[in-house]
């Protein structure tokens, strides 16, 4: 009956005298027979948000239509779904419906019937949308947003009111087309929803693209599942990121469950997923000798309206004299710990670009290349190579290409938080 | 100094005294909470952690206990490597002309097993010994030693509302004329090791044991079920009414080894043919050095459980 999630801590366990600091990788491992759902029927609803703004006119919006029709028509007779398009205001193309292949039809009809016009008021289509996730609550909710612009300026303080109501309510991916669009805007929704960001900067791949993630949203069979972690009283949590297969900072999502618990949204889970947490924990300093429970970390899921625990892994924390035990440093803790340094020095390195600032920017990016070399994490390094010269990889020296495509840009700035795994030895 | 009665025999006792001195049950309860912080006991996790600070119960001196009363009575018991605590207990003594061993295994699943073990191995040695002194037989005085293990160890619960009591197995045997009485509950075994012949004396009251008795499931079978393992009696509130010890007497055929052990041991050496080749490597040797080559032996192999053997040489009739 219960889905065969396990956990794993990877952790140097033993501190010197009077530190404080626990630092632990966790790896959760969803089983591949899990064949549940937190919603009792397994329900699974998918929408699709996508822009009709004016600057959608010509191939985007066509290639948009191609995309969505292709998508319908791949969807399991068993799902829902809704499409949401959005201008200046957000209509109702095809409101939630089952994918029977009546309505299939119905909703290619209208599709067909779609026409770019008008501006970007994001937060009209997310309210659009939440207003039809929040008809199936208990199903596995994934949206799908495609821009091609930024938002209007007048839209800032309605966006933030509306992403903060979809958040838990729905997750979301986000697909920008083109390279008009704006990195941090997306990422802020899709990181508040859960989701991932990505460019397609060609019109044509957005069919491919949909594809991917409609399949995958397909794939997952257990939603609103929670990391909860329990410490140590007087403890500080002073972070908890998601490390694998991309970076994502939880720290400021964490929801009090009661003192010493804490709960940070994971959302949906698939068959045969598998993500590293990395977290760091600030505790009272034991004696030498001294052993603590530095946290406990449980995956909690909801099923037939019972909160269960699915997994779970214990950080622990040992004071010793001993420098030998205590100067070790986790290979993961260390691999993760680079790959953080990565994703930061690849975004602080296109900023002192942008500014201008050859100097920090050759710096910044040539630490990248270093580590992307070091850790192997092969894809980094390739975008890499967009942007810069390489020279030579093992000590990070490059130089910055005079002339970048933006979409290169782009496509680095957006793919850089994610990471590999460490090799296995 | 406050005094108050002993809820066994009404026997007036110190308000500190951990056992009755007059019928050896034992008075103690669990009281201890977290060394650290203060946090109340029901805090505390199976694995000794304070759910409030975090910080784990200091080590127990009882990680490793060796009891030597002569070169030819002794005993060992070890935590073993993967456990956190030594949860296995034993007990000796030598009364007059008889012997007494005692080993306990507490449960894991229930809560604080090794009060459970230390209490019931401390109490039913004491009761023996005064029960054999007031000239009772082996056999009443195990049993005796068994009601009154029982009481300590439910005392040990009481005005607690957790749902697995303290409990263990035991396996106590008398060593009297030539004769060894023995009487257990649950998986802690005796074994007799002669040249001439070696046997376990006890059978274990485990799931397999009643499966194939049962005819239900062939030895191999049972083996491999989940369940193997379990116990299906043992000392503790929660089986009072099952609690009467199996009792065997074997007359003892010659020289030979008298030895009892707890699960940790004969896991790696389920046969009593291993167990006999495993003594017979430490020949001539004294009963400590024997018992502790045995619990060496277990640990080399993993020690997965607590490991806790007890030892008793027996030269011949003559020479007692």
């Amino acid at each position: 009956m219960s889905t065969q999630f396990t956990a794993e801590v990877f952790q140097n366990q033993f501190l010197p005298q009077g530190s404080r600091e626990v630092h632990a990788i966790m790896t959760v491992n969803a089983g591949n027979d899990t064949e549940i759902s937190s919603s009792a029927l397994g329900e699974q609803l998918f929408g699709i948000i996508c822009d009709t703004s004016g600057s959608m006119g010509g191939q985007k919006i066509r290639s948009a239509k191609d995309a969505m029709i292709k998508a319908v028509n791949m969807l399991p007779e068993e799902a829902h779904f809704f499409i949401v398009t959005g201008a200046s205001q957000a209509r109702l193309v095809a409101p939630l419906m089952q994918a029977t292949p009546e309505n299939k039809q119905q909703a290619i009809f209208h599709i067909r019937l779609i026409e770019a016009s008008g501006g970007t008021l994001i937060s009209t289509w997310l309210s659009a949308a939440l207003k039809q996730f929040q008809r199936m609550p208990t199903a596995i909710r994934q949206a799908l947003l495609l821009t091609d612009g930024q938002n209007d300026e007048s839209d800032e303080k309605a966006f933030d009111h509306t992403l903060q109501a979809c958040e838990g309510v729905f997750q979301c991916d986000c697909r920008g087309v083109g390279t008009d669009w704006r990195v941090a805007q997306l990422k802020r929704i899709s990181s508040k929803l859960l989701g991932t960001t990505d460019i397609i900067a060609n019109a044509l791949l957005i069919e491919a693209d949909f594809q991917t993630i409609l399949q995958q949203a397909m794939g997952k069979n257990i939603s609103d599942v929670s990391m909860r972690l329990w410490t140590p009283q007087g403890a500080k949590i002073l972070f908890c990121k998601q490390v694998s297969p991309d970076i994502v900072d939880l720290t400021h999502r964490a929801k009090s469950v009661k003192p010493q618990v804490v709960d940070y949204p994971t959302g949906a889970w698939g068959k045969r997923e598998s993500r590293d947490y990395h977290f760091c924990i600030e505790v009272n300093p034991g004696n030498v000798g001294d052993e603590m429970l530095a946290g406990r970390a449980s995956l909690i899921c909801t099923i037939d309206g019972t909160e269960t625990k699915i997994a779970e892994a214990r950080i622990l924390a040992v004071w010793t004299d001993d420098d030998a035990k205590s100067t070790k440093i986790d290979r993961r803790v260390a691999h993760y710990t680079g790959q953080a340094e990565l994703a930061q020095t690849i975004q602080e390195g296109l900023e002192a670009r942008n500014r201008g600032d050859v100097e920090a920017a050759t710096a910044k990016l040539g630490r990248a290349v270093k580590i992307a070399h070091e850790s192997g994490n092969e894809a980094t390094a390739k975008l890499l190579k967009t942007v810069v010269e390489i020279e030579d990889a093992p000590t990070g020296t490059v130089r910055l290409k005079k002339a970048i495509a933006k979409e290169d840009e782009m496509a680095l700035e957006t793919r850089s938080t994610k990471t590999t795994r460490i090799p296995k030895s | 100094m406050l005094t108050t009665q002993c809820p066994t025999c009404d026997a007036a006792v110190l308000q500190d005294d951990q056992f009755c001195e007059e019928c050896g049950t034992a008075l103690r309860t669990i009281a201890s909470g977290c060394e650290k912080c203060g946090a109340s006991p029901d805090t505390i996790d199976a694995e000794g952690f304070c759910g409030q600070c975090g910080f784990r119960r200091e080590a127990k001196e009882g990680d490793r206990v060796e009891v030597i009363l002569n070169s030819c009575l002794a005993g060992v018991s070890d935590r073993g490597l993967r456990h956190h605590q030594n949860e296995d207990f034993l007990a000796l003594q030598t009364i007059g002309n008889a012997e007494i061993l005692i080993v306990c295994d507490g449960v894991s699943s229930s809560d604080h097993p090794e009060l459970a073990a230390q209490t019931a191995s401390e109490s039913a040695g004491l009761t023996i010994a005064s029960a054999l002194q007031a000239k009772a037989s082996p056999e009443s005085a195990i049993r005796s030693a068994v009601e009154t293990a029982l009481l300590g160890v439910c005392r040990l619960s009481e005005g607690q509302s957790g749902t697995e009591p303290p409990s263990t197995t035991l396996v106590a045997a008398v060593v009297q004329n030539g004769i060894v009485t023995i009487g257990w509950l649950g998986d802690s075994r005796a074994y007799w090791i002669s040249d001439s012949g070696s046997r376990q004396l006890t059978h274990d009251h485990s799931w397999v044991n009643d499966a194939i008795a049962s005819g239900k499931m062939t030895a191999a079978e049972a083996n491999h079920a989940p369940q193997a393992h379990a116990i299906t009696r043992w000392l503790g509130a929660d089986a009072k009414e099952d609690a009467a010890p199996e009792i065997v007497q074997f007359p003892l055929p010659g020289a030979g080894y008298l030895l009892l052990c707890s699960d940790g041991l004969w896991n790696y050496a389920p046969e009593v043919q291993q167990i006999q080749e495993l003594v017979q490597k430490s020949l001539g040797m004294d009963a400590v050095t024997i018992a502790r080559s045995l619990v060496e032996f277990a640990r080399s192999r993993g020690g997965h459980d607590n490991i806790t053997v007890a030892l008793f040489i027996h030269h011949s009739l003559d020479s007692d």
